[in-house]
């Protein structure tokens, strides 16, 4: 009787984080189908992530509520609860970006093709990698930091090609107009801001691992 | 009733032994709104009386033996003395131990009635108080391991073990409390013990006689302490407690417990005779120390640097400070009670100056501790023994701290490696992604040339054939043979402006863009035909009316015809587009 009400709220945390898995994961697919014009598939990816999203706040508020009203873990709690606003940020933020895909219609050149689809891999590739992190949080915190460095890896590794795609984008495109690089460095920084997010993420997670193995 | 009045003091060190010793059972429980107090009171208040009633004994002969009081104004004053400084050291958040303040109260009586201090029972009582929390920071750090182990075993979930997690604070507070009740009920009761009076009481089925009640009161006044006073000393003392993470917090509890059972088990001191092990003593040990001592113990074992030295000064302070603190305060007090309220403090004295109450004095109880001689020399070695062992251990630490930088650094190397690799891979799927991508193209666009050629050569074909039948219709002299030649040209000529071929070409390649566009119209519209499954497919890619009429090779009129036919066949009201409700099948 008692675990039934503790597998109940294990289970909305792995819903939960199994919808921020799907949501990057969206963003990702969505930038490539935006960039290769299938606007079919971008169009769907858009609307699920929409559902996603949805489907996330309301899940989130349900664990609020579930720790809240079983007084679960009260020393962790607030931390816990954290956690799972800054991943819902993600979900946001990919939602939101992969929206101004769509509102704004970025003129993306294809020679930039192949620099924003490896950019958004590398990017999406830090917010995958903190999941795993927050998975073993739960179950096994001596085992996140090792999880962390792929975070912090793929993090500086965003940098570095958004950094270089805005040089490409400001110094080897003379064919472009002013006001159409401005538009791409926007874009580039709307697919940065993912890894961003999870380094932050990684963060808040390291120090609420050290939290809980002293 | 006199007794009674007298008791009161005993009772108020009970209680201030409650409150002190509160923090140190369910601590970490309450304060982190794991437990509920409520709970936590009731749990604690039975099993303190239950230890008190059940294993109490033991440390009551040691204490005795320490020194008799013999009158029941000194066991007052002696009490109330003890009382009030852990009362008041626990106010001023001082660290304080009951033990400690009943034997230097004791001592204290000792000094102003003349007796003569038990110097081998004194020894065995330090050298348990050290031995106490020294064990504990033993047993502590291999209990954390072990824990630590399973719970990394077990993976469990953080809100599964939530649960286990209270269940086992209860059951370890629940421990805890009667160990407190067993070990530290001497502190209260030895010094009434001797000089209360024999009293037979039947309640029910029981018969109490005078022991049993100075226990149950003993207990009772722990349980009203906690209960009253724990829920305060909580929050001011179980902030120690409260810095450690559950997991600690258990072993912590748990050390305490049973560092106090040890020190008040009568049935493991006749199972180590039994065995010809070294005894241990039963003598009341403070609850505090023996934390202090676990805490210390598991910081050790989570890093050198982690040591807090003022643990080590609050283990000092609680030894020195407290029984000598008690030893002046009783010894001016019993000053005061003898020459001011002219009550008999001692009955050695009593005799001496023909006291005016003299209370019944009691043969002193046989002690059954055995006085090992080689006990002390035994506890010294074996403190000498864990130094070494520490500082052992200490350099051990070092070592493998360094190893522990060592293997740290060729891990990260190893990832840094795996992420290359990664980085790599994602650079390859790049390229691939690129290359599929140009492939479809360029297969797109050869079809298309190859289709043009194709389209051109059979044109030409075409072209010559048309030119031909022209030629023969020239030749041909009857006027009936030559409108037969031309009629055929001419309908061949309509057959090729219907642009079969094209057209299919054009309904092919809207099929490939528009996916599973006609799969899902056969679908959901299986009665349509042919020529109103085609329309569809134009109206999807975006034509016009006009442009579908030329396409089709019928009258624009035709198309508004077959649109209209169309709309009833879909089932679509005048108010919706025909063309959005197509495109959003």
């Amino acid at each position: 009787m008692i675990f039934k009400r503790a597998n109940h709220s294990i289970e909305l945390i792995e819903n939960f984080l199994n919808a921020v898995d799907q949501s990057v994961l969206l963003f990702k697919e969505g930038v490539k189908y935006y960039l290769y014009n299938d606007s079919e598939r971008f169009n769907a990816n858009l609307e699920s992530l929409a559902k996603l999203e949805s489907d996330a706040d309301s899940l989130r508020r349900e664990i609020e509520n579930t720790l809240y009203s079983q007084s679960l873990m009260p020393q962790l709690r607030s931390d816990i609860l954290r956690l799972l606003e800054d991943f819902d940020k993600l979900i946001d933020l990919s939602k939101k970006n992969l929206f101004q895909f769509e509102v704004e219609s970025p003129n993306i050149p294809g020679e930039l093709n192949q620099d924003f689809v490896r950019l958004t891999q590398v990017s999406v590739s830090a917010a995958e990698s903190v999941i795993p992190a927050a998975r073993l949080y739960f179950r096994d915190p001596l085992g996140v930091k090792e999880q962390l460095h792929r975070v912090y890896f793929y993090e500086k590794e965003t940098d570095l090609l958004a950094d270089s795609l805005r040089r490409k984008i400001f110094r080897e495109m003379p064919n472009l107009k002013l006001s159409e690089k401005f538009h791409l460095r926007y874009f580039s920084l709307h697919i940065e801001i993912i890894s961003d997010q999870a380094e932050a993420l990684a963060d808040l997670l390291s120090i609420m691992a050290i939290k809980r193995t002293v | 009733m006199i007794v009674f009045l007298f008791i009161s003091a005993g009772l108020f060190l009970g209680w201030s032994l409650g409150a002190k010793d509160a923090p140190n059972i369910f601590g970490t429980a309450v304060v982190t709104k794991m437990v509920n107090f409520r709970i936590v009171a009731i749990v604690s208040g039975i099993f303190v009386i239950l230890g008190s009633l059940l294993q109490g004994g033991g440390g009551t002969e040691t204490l005795q033996k320490l020194g008799s009081v013999d009158a029941l104004g000194g066991a007052f004053t002696i009490a109330l003395c003890a009382g009030l400084t852990v009362f008041f050291f626990t106010k001023y958040k001082l660290p304080s131990s009951g033990s400690q303040a009943i034997v230097g109260a004791i001592i204290g009586w000792c000094f102003f009635s003349n007796t003569v201090v038990n110097q081998a029972t004194l020894g065995i009582i330090v050298v348990s108080w050290i031995s106490a929390p020294v064990l504990a920071a033993i047993v502590a750090p291999l209990l954390y391991l072990l824990l630590r182990y399973f719970i990394r075993r077990s993976r469990l979930h953080i809100i599964k073990l939530d649960f286990y997690i209270r269940i086992v604070l209860v059951v370890v507070g629940a421990f805890a409390a009667y160990s407190l009740g067993a070990n530290n009920i001497p502190n209260i009761t030895a010094v009434f013990l001797s000089a209360f009076p024999e009293i037979q009481l039947n309640v029910g089925v029981a018969s109490l006689n005078s022991t049993t009640l100075v226990f149950l009161f003993g207990g009772v006044s722990i349980a009203a302490g906690i209960y009253m006073y724990g829920r305060k000393a909580m929050g001011k003392v179980g902030v120690a407690l409260v810095e450690l993470t559950p997991e600690s917090a258990i072993v912590v509890v748990f050390t305490q417990a049973l560092m106090l059972f040890l020190f008040s088990s009568s049935a493991l001191t006749h199972l180590l005779k039994s065995l010809g092990l070294p005894l241990l003593p039963l003598v009341p040990v403070s609850s505090s120390q023996a934390m202090f001592g676990a805490i210390l113990g598991i910081s050790l074992l989570k890093g050198v640097g982690e040591v807090k030295i003022k643990l080590i000064g609050n283990l000092l302070t609680g030894w020195i400070l407290t029984p000598l603190a008690a030893l002046i305060t009783t010894f001016f007090s019993l000053f005061i009670v003898q020459n001011v309220f002219k009550i008999v403090v001692s009955g050695k004295l009593a005799t001496a100056d023909a006291a005016m109450l003299v209370s019944p004095i009691k043969d002193s109880v046989a002690i059954n501790i055995p006085m090992n001689g080689n006990f002390t020399l035994l506890v010294i070695a074996f403190s000498l023994i864990t130094s070494i062992s520490l500082l052992v251990y200490l350099q051990l630490k070092k070592h493998q701290l360094h190893f522990r930088i060592q293997t740290e650094k060729s891990r990260e190397e190893s990832h840094y490696n795996e992420m290359q690799q990664a980085l790599t891979d994602i650079e390859v799927k790049t390229v691939q992604l690129e290359n599929s991508a140009l492939s479809t193209r360029l297969q797109e666009k050869r079809n298309e040339v190859i289709n043009y050629a194709l389209n051109i050569g059979e044109q030409r074909k075409f072209l010559e054939m048309l030119a031909r039948k022209i030629e023969d219709s020239l030749r041909e002299e009857e006027s009936e043979k030559r409108n037969e030649i031309l009629k055929v040209t001419l309908t061949s000529l309509h057959q090729k402006m219907s642009f079969s071929h094209e057209l299919d070409d054009l309904y092919l390649k809207a099929e490939k863009v528009h996916n599973d566009f006609p799969a899902k119209i056969n679908e959901k519209f299986p009665d349509l035909t042919e020529q109103e499954k085609r329309l569809t497919i134009l109206l999807r890619v975006g034509f016009s009316s006009k442009e579908i009429s030329s396409i089709m090779n019928i009258s624009p009129k035709s198309v508004e015809i077959s649109r209209y036919r169309l709309r009833k066949k879909l089932e679509i009201d005048n108010k919706t587009n025909l063309t959005h409700f197509i495109k959003n099948i």
